[in-house]
């Protein structure tokens, strides 16, 4: 009996105990989180008439740290020229030099859009470009270079030494690589004159070649922003012999145009100055004949 | 022993035991007159409310807008308030760090309809604002990467 009483009053104070129950977050706080992405994608919307490249490395997508600044480079296809480059919709043509556009810190994905138009066109012959490249004045050996407008391709040799035949005057893009990656880009025009010397106009390299050589010997420098600087130029001279020297057309085949003809006004040198002075010699001598008939006459 | 157990349990029991109340000493008998009497009843209620502040919230990247704003309301319910008071409650934030890199932060601000938040009052149960978290655009594009956390405190006051 004392047992049962027992067992009773200790049922009895165990349910009669009040446990406390606490509220789930009683410090009143909330917790607010954010995750900063390390990562940032630039996507090419659009491209048209031209390739991109982002760090050296081709691609319509590009992946790159948050808050790096990549380097951009467009090269327009062959006879093209940027005119337009927006970032996020946002024009940055203005600050693009030699093909390159250094983006600032990047802090979200970026879109690109990028337009180009036809390069001015140029009339003339075609000349061998050859020459060295060089870094920090040390020629470069087994860099590829592609020249364009038609895609010439050449490895440089031991010295730096790089040839290119049979090049039409006109607009190119030359891209240096590097175990595939870009190491250094020139958009540049090649154009005649009087003599060969080094240009720039309108923020492209211009390469003038002595028409009276068969071509334009350069020296290359690759800098460390990936830009291919023309250094120097100097004439190939024609060869002596009446051959036709290798890698240049003859001068009977005319000049390739893929547009409309423009005009062009004879200059001191040319080839049409001593026919005008026969032709003027030929005026002069009739008329002296018929002066001095009249004067027998007379 | 057994003895000293079921005293101690005894004792326990009586402690715990309703004892029953009694009228004051208002008493009618048959020489009442009149026959009535009063009895005061008094109901206390204790002023009572519960204030639900918003669960935690996860910002995603970038976001300026709609998608700032806290997960839940701040709320007041089941409020009783005696009469000419109130519940005032007002918020502190701590500003997001990366808890890898403490000295990475992002401040943050709290905001109730675009503007910046420092506290509310409610009067009755039912009442809520929503509140959102203000990032400013230039923290955005500033930020190195990582996890961020922070939090907002609640003080409530009755007053």
């Amino acid at each position: 009996m004392k047992k049962l009483a027992g067992l009773l009053c200790a049922l009895a104070l165990v349910f009669g105990f009040c446990l406390p129950v606490f509220a789930d977050n009683n410090d009143n706080t909330a917790k607010i989180t954010t995750t900063v992405p390390s990562t940032h994608t630039i996507t090419v919307a659009q491209a048209d008439g031209a390739a991109v490249f982002c760090n050296g490395q081709p691609g319509t997508a590009f992946t790159v740290e948050r808050l790096s600044q990549p380097q951009l480079l467009v090269r327009p296809d062959s006879g093209r020229v940027l005119t337009r480059l927006l970032v996020n919709g946002a024009d940055v043509t203005g600050s693009v030099q030699g093909g390159y556009y250094t983006l600032p810190a990047v802090y979200e994905d970026l879109t690109l859009q990028i337009e180009t138009g036809a390069a001015a066109p140029v009339y003339g012959d075609r000349y061998i470009v050859q020459g060295k490249v060089t870094r920090n004045g040390a020629p470069v050996s087994g860099v590829t270079l592609e020249l364009r407008s038609t895609l010439k391709t050449c490895v440089t040799g031991s010295d730096g030494s790089f040839r290119f035949d049979d090049v039409e005057t006109g607009h190119h893009t030359m891209t240096a690589l590097e175990n595939g990656k870009v190491v250094g880009y020139m958009a540049f025009y090649l154009t005649e004159d009087v003599t060969t010397y080094l240009s720039v106009s309108g923020g492209a390299q211009v390469i003038y070649v002595d028409k009276s050589g068969i071509g334009v010997d350069l020296v290359l420098q690759l800098e460390d922003n990936g830009l291919l600087t023309p250094l120097q130029a100097s004439t190939i001279p024609a060869p002596v012999s009446a051959q036709t020297p290798a890698g240049k057309t003859p001068p009977t085949t005319p000049p390739a145009q893929t547009t409309a003809p423009t005009f062009r006004i004879p200059q001191t040198g040319d080839a049409a100055r001593p026919a005008l002075l026969l032709v003027l010699a030929l005026c002069s001598a009739v008329l002296f004949v018929v002066l001095w008939r009249k004067k027998g006459k007379k | 022993m057994k003895k000293l157990a079921s005293f101690v349990l005894a004792l326990a029991m009586a402690a715990v035991c309703a004892a029953p109340a009694m009228a004051d000493n208002n008493q009618i008998t048959q020489e009442s007159d009149p026959k009535s009497c009063d009895t005061t009843v008094t109901f206390t209620i204790a002023p009572s409310y519960t204030v639900t502040i918003p669960a935690a919230t996860d910002i995603p990247f970038n976001s300026t807008g709609a998608d700032t704003n806290l997960k839940g309301t701040l709320r007041l319910d089941a409020a009783q308030l005696e009469l000419n008071h109130k519940i005032t409650v007002s918020a502190a934030v701590t500003p997001l760090h990366d808890s890898a890199k403490p000295a990475h932060t992002i401040p943050f601000t709290l905001r109730k309809d675009g503007a910046e938040f420092t506290s509310v009052e409610f009067t009755k149960a039912g009442e809520e604002v929503q509140l959102s978290v203000h990032i400013d655009e230039n923290a955005w594009k500033t930020v190195p990467a990582g996890k961020y956390e922070g939090s907002v405190t609640f003080e409530i006051r009755y007053q």
